[in-house]
């Protein structure tokens, strides 16, 4: 062989070579695990609440300290999300349920401590959880989160609220309901006026689970709830919920946007599972691949937007959260390509530790993720057994 | 590799060389020259990767001793400088790792073996 030749074939090889790694490491590296969270994988799901069961280990050892404590809407979403992924794995996995019950329990009522809700308080200049608020048609919303992590504990765990706890539990609950059925259009407020159908699913849930704690299934309220869901807070064009409504008059605010969609469809699994499959097929519209990775557009087609506190940030009209809350309704909905896609690029994005996670008691978590990432990702990678039949 | 003796002690290896008459004479096995030549030559191949590697490695461990369990943002959300940009750096290494550097290691290594492989037919 001549030397140009040789020359002329090491080019074309180590080109071809190049271009194939390119296109087969990445997707094949990231996704190495993705097969492991979707079909359950005891070790994965394990290491990563190992990390959180530290997680909340640690905030029980700052409470009793007295400084600093973890506080405000983050904390709530994080003590909520433990809870919830914990009650997951206690359903998917009976054997684990006398270790990790009792710390979701922990976690849930950590969630409904007044400090977490100090945001809704000042939001509404009151209280939610006061007699007369309870009383009152003030929707609070957001303290479904809470409840809804207090339901899910108590499916799991045989050890009884405190007595004050339970009675919140079940006025607000009550409360809920009482305001759903008031409302003309299927939603109720989170802040003054203003109604996120993402929130409301939240309360969809939080009912169902009450009604599964307690054997009352609230069927009119819920129905009526997916009823609305369906008639004015889906946008018919896109499949997406509207980000933002009018509480009163079922008004959009706001775009219809994937971030509030993949997490409703995550709440709304707890309470209607058709609910839950119609938001994903909305969902499944707005991904976007490139080379075996996937992501969200957060904005329906034809609107257009900045990231926000709920998109994150928003690249090339790929939202951060989107992508993440995505996993949820994929894996319970059954889109095992699709998750496999959005949790490679997670696994990008997270960088997650899986030095000696393998290990008996070791911990996975991923590096960017924080307290609230990682609890966010903990229950959604682990959801499915939550989903209502 | 000058210098590496073989058992003909006239006959110091030299990997330049054309393989050929001198191999019956010195008792080199050529399983062994063309065995050390594809080593070095995918050593050289890689060597830019290994840096890359490296930084990126080394950035990981710098941003999870710095963030612990924070991650990117504090838990109240507030920004350390230190902690992004160690975050930040550490994911654009991981990028440059996946997509730039690993594959046109491959890329080097593959043309480098079809290469040893074209001029020992020659």
């Amino acid at each position: 062989m001549t030397p140009s030749a040789s020359r002329a074939l090491q080019m074309i090889a180590g080109v071809a070579t190049a271009a194939l790694t390119l296109v087969v490491l990445p997707r094949v590296w990231c996704g190495r695990d993705a097969d492991g969270w979707y079909d359950g994988s005891p070790a994965l799901e394990r290491a990563l609440a190992m990390e959180l069961v530290g997680f909340e280990a640690e905030d029980t050892e700052t409470r009793a300290a007295g400084s600093s404590r973890y506080a405000g809407e983050w904390a709530l979403v994080t003590h909520q999300m433990v809870a919830l992924g914990l009650a997951q794995l206690c359903m998917s996995h009976p054997e684990w349920r006398a270790e990790f019950a009792p710390v979701a329990r922990t976690a849930a009522l950590r969630s409904f401590l007044p400090e977490m809700r100090d945001f809704g308080t000042e939001a509404w200049g009151e209280d939610a959880l006061s007699p007369e608020v309870l009383a009152g048609p003030h929707g609070h919303a957001y303290l479904a989160y809470s409840a809804l992590a207090i339901g899910m504990s108590l499916l799991v765990s045989d050890e009884p609220l405190p007595a004050d706890v339970q009675a919140d539990y079940d006025a607000l609950i009550a409360a809920y309901i009482r305001r759903l059925d008031a409302s003309g259009t299927g939603l109720i407020d989170t802040y003054p006026g203003e109604a996120y159908p993402t929130d409301v699913a939240a309360v969809a849930g939080s009912i169902a689970v009450h009604g599964r704690v307690t054997r009352t299934w609230h069927r009119a309220t819920l129905t009526r709830w997916a009823d609305g869901v369906r008639e004015s807070q889906i946008d018919p064009g896109s499949g997406l919920v509207f980000q933002r409504l009018d509480a009163r008059t079922g008004k959009a605010h706001d775009a219809p946007r994937a971030s509030g969609t993949g997490l409703a469809a995550y709440f709304a699994g707890f309470a209607d599972r058709s609910i839950s499959r119609d938001l994903t097929s909305g969902i499944l519209r707005q991904e976007r691949t490139f080379l075996g990775f996937g992501g969200i557009h957060e904005y329906a087609p034809g609107h257009d937007g900045p990231g926000d506190v709920d998109s994150g940030p928003v690249i090339l009209g790929v939202s951060v959260s989107a992508t993440g809350f995505a996993l949820a309704p994929f894996r319970a909905n059954g889109h095992r390509a699709q998750f496999m896609r959005i949790y490679r690029t997670t696994d990008l994005f997270g960088l997650p530790d899986t030095i000696g996670w393998g290990d008996p008691g070791g911990r996975f978590r991923f590096r960017t993720g924080g307290p609230i990432g990682n609890a966010l990702l903990f229950a959604f990678l682990t959801s499915g057994p939550e989903v209502a039949p | 590799m000058r210098g590496l003796e073989t058992d003909a002690p006239d006959h110091p290896l030299d990997i330049t060389d054309d393989p050929g008459d001198w191999l019956g004479e010195t008792g080199w096995r050529p399983g062994a020259r063309g065995l050390w030549r594809l080593v070095t030559s995918v050593f050289f191949a890689v060597r830019p990767a290994l840096g890359v590697l490296l930084a990126y490695g080394l950035s990981t461990v710098a941003f999870s001793s710095v963030s612990a369990r924070g991650g990117l943002l504090t838990p109240d959300a507030s920004v350390d400088p230190v902690v992004v940009g160690l975050g930040l750096l550490a994911l654009s290494l991981r990028l440059t790792v996946l997509w730039v550097a690993l594959p046109i290691a491959a890329g080097r290594v593959v043309a480098a073996v079809v290469g040893l492989a074209a001029n020992g037919r020659s």
